[in-house]
């Protein structure tokens, strides 16, 4: 059944060439593509088709995001499912943007499209629109990405890893990721939770399936508060089983599973910080105080 | 008011079927339930019966098979198989008359805990009679009254369901089907974790409702209960239904009863031993403690 927290990326226990990689690495990895993925590229103001340098760099990123998808073996299916469970939020992107956004002064593209009634409605609102949409998507394709090939253990252990130094301002690195660790286990039982709710919801006449939108939506309505509920008690249980087998936030943590950092990973580290710098250099390099543009006036 | 029926044929069914991960949790199964009082399902965990409890009203749909709900309303999946032979998902079930399919059949399922999303338990046991259109008023007095069926007085209506403790909140979980009334119920494992007393207050319940014609299906692991209330019981192991017949002669197959995980009942061992003695017990009223104990009276009193 297709829960609202469905499109969150669940870990999937395969062999693959990012499954085996360092969670380090993959955590890099993730932030150099979210970073390249929402730098700006190309000259908007000073272009006929403003943005389009930006979406052409985007559908690059696409690619690159669909090979490492097909290398982690990610289900087709679930990367559509990832887009269309966001249907709502993409739809309202676009209404906002192509309503309000208003080109600058500086733009040189400002025709107007139409009046919807007295106001006018820009071409340049609707390249921001996809635009923004793009980055969206290619957000929520990444994580997705990632996180399925990531155990969430590995995650934390990242974190904990990066924020190490802090330790020696007596921050409790160790705790925090214990927190993290456990934030991210309880996502995939949000999800579970949803689905037995909703289950239940349709066992009495609920049905947000089989039902029309007017059910869906109350369906959808319904889960907020006892999700809520049993977060909150499925907390406390944790916690509770935790102190009751001696769990001590003070205490220096061991890891069941310690990862060694090999070529391999060094390769793909590697890897990933050259396309940052590429990228950065295409946003920051500069002729005549202006970023390159693909399309010029 | 005629018993309803729930009809399997040819039914499989396959969970995470897309996935590398996919686990066959019905195996092909044949079976009409319903119509015959009490109909108890059981076998060892995971042997697929609230799997298969959850296909009678639909909640699940087959993979591949052919399911004829009271109604009469029929859903049928063909098969559709990979290149290795194993079950592929199937096409998306679109089930029409949903909302008459779960008035019909009513189920609760095995964990309360998930089953409960309102914010007061009157408004909990309402969402059934509301959702199959019942007025407020209406509403509010058939979960009042399937409340007091379960044992659960005033001082509870308005109660978060999510405070209550593990045995209330499964009698909320039952008063919240009782309440619209349904002509079959299925129960997974109606009573774990109430107390005796809170138990047996249940099973009378039930009884009740299946003197009144509705037919009650049954899932439990408690093998005493099981055989005091049977008129049919249905053993399942790995996804198939191993058993199937009046709880003496299922007993009688000692070694697949073995093989299944369960124990025969008390009073299946106490009958079968006094019979070997040559004493003419009835099988069919030495069903219970006090049915053995009559019947023991009957044969050396005459
Ligand atoms: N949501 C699910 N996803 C994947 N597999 C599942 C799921 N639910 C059940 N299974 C698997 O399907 C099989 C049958 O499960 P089912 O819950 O029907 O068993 P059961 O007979 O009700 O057991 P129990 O007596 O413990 O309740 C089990 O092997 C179980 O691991
Ligand atoms: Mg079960």
């Amino acid at each position: 059944m297709a829960s609202p927290v469905s499109a969150f990326g669940v870990y999937r226990p395969l062999k693959t060439p990012i499954h085996r990689l360092d969670g380090r690495v993959k955590v890099i990895l993730l932030i150099v593509m979210m970073v390249v993925i929402f730098i700006p590229y190309g000259n908007p103001a000073q272009s006929p088709y403003p943005y389009a340098t930006s979406m052409i760099v985007g559908a690059g990123l696409g690619l690159i995001v669909i090979g490492l998808a097909a290398l982690a073996r990610v289900q087709p299916l679930r990367f559509l499912k990832a887009v269309g469970g966001m249907w709502f939020l993409l739809v309202f992107i676009i209404l906002l943007n192509v309503f309000f956004y208003r080109p600058g002064e500086n733009f040189l593209n400002r025709d107007i499209l139409f009046y919807a009634g007295t106001w006018p409605v820009y071409e340049t609102s609707f390249w921001f629109a996809g635009y923004v949409c793009e980055r969206v998507i290619l957000t929520i394709l990444a994580t997705l990405v990632i996180t399925s090939a990531t155990e969430p253990m590995e995650i934390s252990y990242a974190f904990e890893f990066f924020l190490s130094p802090l330790k020696l301002v007596k921050v409790p690195v160790a705790a925090f990721s214990m927190m993290m660790s456990l934030a991210l286990r309880f996502i995939p039982v949000l999800s579970t939770q949803a689905n037995r709710i909703q289950k239940a919801q349709a066992a009495r006449g609920l049905d947000a399936r089989n039902g029309r939108l007017k059910d869906r939506f109350k369906s959808v309505l319904g889960l907020i508060i006892p999700l809520l509920m049993i977060s909150i008690m499925d907390a406390v249980r944790s916690a509770e089983a935790m102190q009751a087998r001696g769990y001590d936030p003070r205490a220096p943590r061991t890891h069941l599973r310690t990862s060694r950092f090999g070529l391999y990973d060094l390769g793909w580290l590697l890897g990933a910080l050259l396309l940052l710098a590429g990228l950065l250099f295409l946003c920051l390099y500069r002729v005549g105080g202006l970023r390159l543009e693909i399309f010029p006036a | 008011m005629p018993g309803a029926e729930v009809t399997f044929s040819g039914v499989s069914y396959c969970y995470d079927a897309s996935s590398s991960l996919r686990k066959l949790a019905l195996d092909d199964i044949d079976l009409t339930v319903g119509d015959e009082g009490f109909t108890i399902l059981c076998g060892r965990t995971g042997s697929g019966k609230s799997t298969l409890a959850q296909h009678m009203n639909a909640l699940l749909t087959p993979t591949v098979g052919k399911i004829t709900f009271p109604g009469g309303f029929v859903l049928d999946v063909p098969v559709r198989r990979r290149k290795d032979g194993s079950l592929k998902a199937p096409r998306r079930q679109r089930i029409r008359c949903w909302k008459e399919l779960r008035k019909d059949v009513g189920l609760v399922f095995q964990f309360p805990e998930d089953q409960l999303f309102r914010r007061h338990v009157i408004e909990d046991v309402m969402v059934g009679p509301l959702n199959f259109g019942a007025s407020e008023d209406e509403a509010r007095r058939a979960a009042a009254e399937a409340l007091a069926e379960v044992g659960l007085g005033e001082s509870f209506f308005e109660r978060s369901p999510f405070e209550l403790s593990g045995g209330e909140k499964r009698r909320v979980a039952l008063a919240g089907v009782f309440a619209f009334h349904p002509r079959m119920l299925v129960l997974d494992e109606p009573t774990v974790g109430l107390d005796p007393l809170g138990a047996k207050r249940v099973v009378e319940c039930l009884r009740r409702k299946v003197a009144s014609g509705v037919s009650v299906v049954l899932i439990t692991h408690d093998m005493d209960l099981a055989y005091s209330l049977a008129d049919r019981l249905i053993v399942m192991e790995a996804g198939k239904v191993v058993l199937d017949g009046k709880p003496w002669e299922v007993f009688q197959a000692g070694e697949i009863i073995h093989r299944a995980g369960l124990l025969p009942p008390k009073a299946f061992v106490y009958t079968r031993y006094l019979r070997s003695l040559g004493l003419d017990i009835d099988p069919a009223v030495a069903r219970d403690a006090e049915g053995l104990a009559a019947e023991l009276g009957r044969c050396i009193h005459g």
